[in-house]
């Protein structure tokens, strides 16, 4: 070969491998991963959209939210020991149960950043319904995203702020309100708290959105009477327990009527059965769906860890007291027979015995039990008596007579004994926590002392 | 280089100028020095002239001359030799190898520098001193070997990943080991392993036989041209090449036994027996049990509880039980050679190294094919390819019951088999490891290949062309089986687990180089380029349990598949580089360089990075003012600053993310992360100075560096408010900074027939964590990173020892006062060690008499600290019923007593939780390596057709000094999940860790 030759050709061999790496290389570093997805694709799609709304009830599902802390924190919260004795090692639950929770209490920490993890999805779903050209479709998602993210308001307001019994609403300070999805952060993240009348006035607004957005049925997951149903709790919280001509108990009571009279809901023959279910059961307005691939956990977390020594299951933590659930019911109550005694002699509540079986959020129960306190409060005796009656014999109780708003609320006790609702009905009802008021700084959870550390604006609550 | 450059420029010289008169004919054969061998290809030229010509196949040539020529023999890689003709008709020849050319190139990125010319900071390390050091993998061969360069194994363990620190910690949660480079392709070092055990080493694939030269690339301006990897310094490892020549053969064959360097005294059974009940009847807890509880009726029925074996003791020694004599034998083969236009160099080895630890093996069978053509003056191909299988026979992590040394913490009353059935006692005080040991195993089957093909283009004489494409592939599939009777096992009838992972690694590089001199006076050397490379990792996972019986291993047979997943990740670098080294009267040297590195690990906003340094030398020893300065026969000055990255974090960190849930039985997604379009790499600004000297005609030679790298942009996960649904994001922030001062020295003691040389190096660095925003990063079990404190600190309570009066531990309130409490949470937590060494270093001394070769490796590491983390039940005055380390006996027994060791008192902790108590000064010298050689005489070897016979005796390890009361002192247990920051931070910290092992080998190496 002449070196010309070479020459030339060496060049051209040089220049062409050179232009071909280079000028394919402009996308080479747009590597996508392959066990996750992009947000800015993950809900382009009507699919997407759909499976991040399964992803918000997911997030409902665990320890944090309705698998355990809902129920567990608000029991605990509630119990002056008379009631129930927290006898785990636990020390986030044995700090909520002694009253001598700190900032950095496990728990509220737990509870905050999952419910917000939640509000975020939820925010991420209502901001791109519009990918749903089927208007039907999208009422359901944008009703079941507002549903979420209302139920979620709900919860953290009881929990973080000082109850609307305690007035002052507009000026107590609530939870921060978070209404659009997060794309980055930045220092407008570092929110402050709205008052507890603005996170009632948005959670009221997300869940009668929902109620309207909402079809009638919808398998497991919220219909608009499972709104309803949230609705009639919430209006409960707000109604003045000294005032019954307050209004809220009768749009309450109209809530939970709505519900009853949907005709889709009835109480279960016997009281057992009402619990430990592996799928839905009519009585149930809105549960957890748990099994064995799906729960809140089987050996450290989940109500049936927490509750249940039975079987094997369970770690035993909350040894109720036989003097109080002997008080409570009368003899021949059958809703006795959900509590048992364990292998150590102790009395366990036997609504959570399986991790792997539905937590029941909302029995039609409470629904009678809202509307007969409602229509007590109305001076509806007839219909009060009525419901309190439809409660009493499921329970193999002789029907009433006459009715007590006191016989309403002993009722609720009975009928909902350790189902979470404990402290939200102290704190409504103005009633104390061994020595500590309704108000007591203690019965509200600390704001997480690591959101303190890192959000400038959040102010923390008294006695923390 | 240049060399090669001069005679191309001659060569071309010669085809162009016309013929000579001639007046006689000289002929003559050219054969090596060495060997005798003979030389084919070798250029004879006549001085002053254009008249020449290349020796044939038999190295023989015939040239017609003037009578008064002289002729010049030249050949790659040897000196070049004049030799004056005088009349004569025959001139044979025999050329030296020449070392100095050898010894004086160094790899740089992209190309070769003389050493001379360099003014970054390398440090060289010579294949020849990573054969035969009987050890699998190169970076323990190299330990003590290079100055700056921290070498840390893990453990004793066979097969596991080592940690290299070049220059410190420039990261507190991005990786800290360096970049490896073979043969110009950047390779796969991170951990492969299944997640719950300890680091895989992937580069123990690599034979060290096949290794030409590691060169380690420290400071910024040699480091820079490898952008946002380089921060952390870079090992350039070159394989070996074929020169032209008669092909050389060389067999080597060793074998050897190896031991633990240490073991640890612990009680024997009668000892435990008196500790033990002296503890239970010192015991409060075992009085409120008998006194209050009425639990027990008194302490024999207490000790009846616990351990029932106090009634009829043995007397074991489980320690014994674990540890073996391991063996080691390697043998290779290579042949080299080739001639003018092909060279090639075949390589095969087989390595296998038997642990001290039972279960815990490593073999290798590895082969290399390096092969370079020139197929023209102008074109040059070749092509490295190598193969290796390894297999590593590991066992469980540190943290672990089935860890073989966990076994010492079994009672030695407690028998080893059981007298009823005859088999490994079942019922012993925690799980018996050597059950583990006969019924599971782990193995993690590697196929690595690592090949590279180029081509390079000579345009003009000055200008070329080279473009590579290499490939590293990474297959290991890793097995493990847990028997019905294992720990693990027992519970679910067997389990087993497979993982296989696949790592493919490819690289391109295509790059040009321009070398020109202008006179005397201006010379450039310039590279320019791009690379591309890829790396996809895809793995596998499939866990089962229920096994029909032990005989049924495969998942096939088991009765549930547990889990199954397959998983896959990739990331991609594209990078253009640029170096120009301008030397101006061959002593000004001047060095350019950067490379821009787009990364697919980065931000949407910060894909590129821009990574320029610069190196400025004088070679003082060169200017006219220095000629009479004659015990000064080199010295430079030189000093560089630049800016490199660490980009090693994850390689979707700056997405905003996604992933699976499911509820309900229907899927789902949720988020995972948000989205941080600024992340980017960690930025390492790094100054360098140091001075090169030679003394009395090199007699005495060596290099100072200072150095001072700030790392800024630490890769960290930052908290942020959880009310956006997210409760950590990863940040550029932080900044930390490495400073220090290396030094290698290397004496010429005793030169001629016995010659003795003397080479130290030390290094000393200081590591100071001084921004984290507040943030304090624990890891390990004790330590932390912290602000104004180096990485790592030991942080806890500090230990008092004991009240002579009481017998109870103490403790010191806070770190401003000398006051104590017997009170554990009152006592505040304080920084009580540090796991970073003062200095580090090793010294080298070689000697050789005729054919007598000796040399011995030293290796030091001093001022760092280590804590035993299973202090906490191995030397804790008998508080459970671990066997105790002997020291225990020197217990607190009665007022007055003065002791470090608090009352024995069963159950009631006192003194045992974590505290500095188990804190030791870690600082050691270890006799590293010591090899003792014999060659043949030539022509003894020669009878037997041989060139060469050499053989050795060899010894690693061979002695350690250390006020270290554990195994070893080089320890660094990574405990579970192996993530960077658990390693950068969780230091120096011993958890029944393995001890090195102490290897003895002789082998000889047969060449011809």
């Amino acid at each position: 070969m002449k070196l010309k030759n070479i020459l030339s050709k060496g060049l051209g061999f040089t220049a062409l491998s050179v232009l071909a790496l280079v000028s394919s290389c402009d996308n080479k570093l747009d590597i996508d991963p392959q066990q996750s997805i992009g947000s800015d694709v993950a809900l382009s799609t009507p699919e997407g959209v759909q499976t991040a709304l399964i992803g918000a009830y997911e997030r409902l599902q665990g320890g944090q939210l309705y698998g355990t802390n809902l129920n567990l924190v608000s029991e605990l919260l509630a119990a002056s020991g008379a009631e129930l004795q927290w006898s785990g090692t636990f020390l986030g639950y044995r700090q909520l149960f002694g009253k001598t929770t700190v900032a950095d209490n496990s728990e509220a920490t737990r509870t905050w950043i999952r419910a917000y993890e939640t509000i975020n999805i939820a925010n991420n779903v209502i901001a791109s319904v519009d990918v749903f050209e089927d208007e039907t479709t999208r009422d359901r998602v944008l009703g079941e995203a507002l549903f979420i993210r209302g139920i979620v308001y709900f919860e953290l307001i009881q929990l973080y702020g000082l109850p609307w019994s305690a007035g002052n609403q507009a000026s107590n300070p609530g939870v921060p309100l978070i209404l659009e999805p997060t794309q980055a952060i930045s220092d407008a993240d570092n929110v402050s708290r709205a008052s507890v009348a603005d996170v009632y006035a948005q959670l009221l607004d997300d869940l009668t959105r929902a109620k309207t957005l909402l079809p009638e049925s919808n398998g497991t997951r919220a219909n608009t009477y499972v709104a309803s149903a949230f609705l009639a709790r919430v209006y409960l919280q707000q109604a003045d327990a000294s005032n019954n001509a307050d209004e809220a108990f009768d749009m309450a009571g109209a809530e939970a009527d709505r519900v009853i009279e949907s005709g889709k809901y009835s109480l279960t023959q016997n009281y057992t059965e009402a619990f430990n279910n592996a799928a839905n059961i009519s009585e149930y307005v809105f549960a957890i769906q748990q099994n064995q691939q799906s729960n809140a956990g089987s050996s450290n977390d989940g109500l049936a860890t927490f509750y249940a020594d039975f079987n094997g299951v369970g770690r035993g933590d909350v040894d109720l007291s036989p003097n109080y659930v002997d008080n409570l019911y009368a003899e021949g109550d059958e809703r006795l027979d959900v509590f048992y005694v364990d292998d150590n002699g102790v009395l366990r509540n036997g609504k959570y015995l399986d991790p792997f079986t539905n937590i029941a959020v909302i029995r039609v129960a409470e629904m009678y039990l809202i509307r007969a306190e409602a229509a007590f409060r109305n001076g509806d005796l007839e219909q009060a008596l009525e419901d309190i009656n439809t409660v009493r014999t499921r329970a193999n109780l002789a029907p009433l007579a006459l009715v007590t708003l006191e016989d309403i609320l002993q009722e609720r006790r009975r009928e909902l004994a350790f189902e979470g609702l404990a402290l939200y009905d102290v704190k409504r009802l103005r009633n104390s926590v061994g020595n500590l008021a309704y108000n007591a700084p203690k019965l509200v959870l600390p704001i997480p002392q690591r959101e303190i550390d890192v959000n400038p604006n959040i102010t923390q609550n008294p006695s923390y | 280089m240049k060399k090669e450059l001069l005679l191309s420029f001659l060569m071309i010289f010669a085809l162009m100028t016309s013929a000579w008169a001639q007046a006689q004919t000289v002929s003559g054969r050219v054969t090596a020095a060495s060997d005798g061998s003979i030389l084919p290809g070798v250029t004879v030229l006549e001085k002053g002239t254009t008249n020449g010509i290349t020796t044939d196949a038999n190295g023989e040539y015939r040239l017609n001359v003037q009578p008064n020529a002289t002729l010049v023999f030249r050949f790659i890689g040897m000196t070049t030799q004049e030799v004056p003709v005088n009349g004569r008709a025959t001139v044979d020849v025999q050329l030296r190898a020449d070392e100095k050319q050898l010894q004086e190139v160094v790899v740089v990125g992209y190309g070769t520098q003389e050493k001379r010319d360099v003014t970054g900071s390398v440090a060289s390390v010579s294949g020849e001193d990573l054969e035969n050091v009987p050890t699998p993998s190169l970076e323990s061969a190299l330990q003590g070997r290079a100055a700056g360069v921290q070498i840390e194994s893990g453990s004793g363990k066979v097969g596991q990943g080592i940690k290299v620190r070049i220059r410190g910690s420039a990261s507190v949660t991005a990786s800290n080991q360096p970049l490896y480079v073979v043969d110009g392709i950047p390779i796969t070092s991170d951990n492969q392993g299944i997640a719950n055990n300890e680091p895989t080493n992937p580069l123990a694939d690599l034979d060290p036989n096949d290794i030409e030269s590691i060169d380690i690339l420290k400071d910024a301006s040699s480091a820079s041209i490898y952008g946002s990897r380089a921060s952390n310094g870079v090992v350039i490892i070159t394989t070996k090449k074929g020169r032209a020549g008669k092909t050389n053969f060389n067999v080597g064959y060793s074998a050897g036994v190896s031991k633990a360097t240490n073991k640890v005294d612990f009680l024997n059974g009668p000892e435990y027996s008196e500790l033990l009940r002296e503890s239970f009847e010192r015991s409060s807890t075992i009085d409120f049990y008998i006194n209050d509880l009425g639990f027990f009726a008194d302490v024999d029925d207490a000790m009846d509880y616990f351990i029932p074996e106090w009634r009829n003791p043995v007397n074991s020694n489980w320690q014994d039980e674990v540890f073996r004599n391991g063996s080691y034998q390697e043998v290779n083969v290579s042949a080299s050679g080739g001639n003018e236009k092909t060279t090639f160099y075949v390589g095969g080895s087989y390595n296998d190294q038997e642990g001290i630890l039972i279960g815990n093996a490593f073999e290798r069978i590895s082969g290399r094919i390096n092969l370079d053509h020139k197929a023209s003056d102008k074109i040059t191909v070749g092509a490295n390819f190598s193969l290796a299988r390894s297999e590593n026979n590991r066992v469980a992590n540190d943290n672990a019951f089935a860890t073989p040394l966990q076994i010492v913490a079994l009672a030695p009353i407690q028998p080893i088999l059981d007298p009823e059935t005859g088999e490994l006692n079942p019922n012993t005080i925690y799980y018996n490891g050597l059950i583990e040991a006969r019924d599971a195993f782990d193995d993690a089957r590697v196929y690595r290949n690592i090949s590279k093909v180029y081509g390079a283009l000579n345009i003009t004489p000055k200008l070329t062309f080279r473009s590579e494409f290499g490939l590293d592939l990474l297959n290991q599939e890793e097995e493990s089986y847990q028997g019905r009777q294992t720990q693990g096992g027992e519970p679910v009838g067997g389990l087993g687990e497979m993982r296989n992972v696949n790592v493919v690694n490819y690289t391109t590089n295509n790059f040009f180089n321009y070398n020109t001199e202008f006179g005397d006076i201006h010379s450039l050397d310039g590279t320019v380029g791009m690379s591309y490379q890829r790396s996809n990792t895809n793995a596998t996972y499939v866990s089962g349990q229920g096994f029909p019986n032990d005989d049924f291993k495969k998942l096939a047979s088991a009765s549930d598949i547990t889990s199954g997943s397959s998983s896959g990740t990739a990331n991609s670098l594209l990078s253009y580089f640029a170096r120009a080294n301008y030397k101006l009267y061959d002593r000004y040297l001047f060095s350019l360089s950067a490379r821009v590195d787009g990364s697919s690990r980065f931000g949407a906003d910060n894909k590129y990075g821009v990574f320029p340094a610069i190196g400025l030398g004088w070679i003082v020893s060169d200017e006219a003012f220095m000629q009479g300065v004659d015990f000064l026969s080199f010295l430079k000055l030189k000093t560089s600053y630049g800016i490199t990255g660490n980009q090693e974090i994850g390689n979707f960190d700056s997405r905003g993310l996604y992933s699976g849930i499911s509820y309900a039985g229907t899927s789902g997604i949720i988020p995972i992360s948000v989205e941080n379009p600024d992340l980017q790499w960690e930025t390492t600004k790094q100054f360098d100075a140091g001075v090169s000297f030679g003394l009395f005609n090199d007699r005495i030679s060596g290099t100072v560096d200072y150095y001072q790298k700030n790392t800024e942009d630490l890769l960290l996960n930052v908290q942020v408010p959880s009310t956006t649904g997210f409760t950590s994001i990863t940040k550029n922030v932080g900044k930390l900074e490495n400073k220090g001062w290396e030094v290698s020295l290397t004496t010429q003691n005793l030169t001629g027939d016995f010659s003795w040389s003397t080479t130290l190096n030390y290094a000393r660095n200081r590591n100071e964590i001084t921004d984290l925003q507040g943030q304090v990063i624990r890891a390990g079990a004790i330590n932390r990173a912290v602000e104004g404190q180096p990485i790592g600190v030991f942080f806890t309570k500090k230990y008092a020892g004991v009240d002579p009066q009481t017998g109870d531990a103490l403790y010191y309130l806070n770190a401003e006062s000398d006051e104590t409490t017997t009170d554990y949470g009152a006592a505040e937590e304080q920084v009580v060690g540090d796991p970073n060494p003062d200095f580090q270093g090793g010294l080298l001394n070689n000697f050789s008499f005729k054919g007598f070769d000796l040399s011995v490796l030293l290796q030091f590491v001093s001022g760092n600290e280590i804590y035993n983390n299973a202090g906490r039940f191995q030397s804790a005055n008998m508080d459970y019923l671990d066997n105790q380390t002997s020291d225990q006996l020197d217990r607190w027994q009665q007022p007055g007593d003065i002791t470090d060791v608090p009352e024995a008192r069963f159950l009631d902790g006192n003194g045992t939780a974590t505290s500095s108590r188990w804190i030791y000064d870690g600082s050691y010298l270890r006799g590293k390596n010591l090899t003792l050689g014999y060659t043949l005489p030539k022509d003894i070897a020669g009878k037997a057709h041989m060139s060469s016979v050499r053989v050795y005796l060899t010894a690693q390890n061979f002695f350690t000094i250390t006020d270290y009361p554990g195994w070893d002192p080089e320890v660094n247990t990574q405990g579970t999940g192996p993530n960077a920051q658990r390693s950068n931070i969780g230091a120096g910290t011993d958890f029944y860790t393995a001890p090195q092992a102490k290897t003895l080998a002789v082998g000889v190496n047969f060449g011809f």
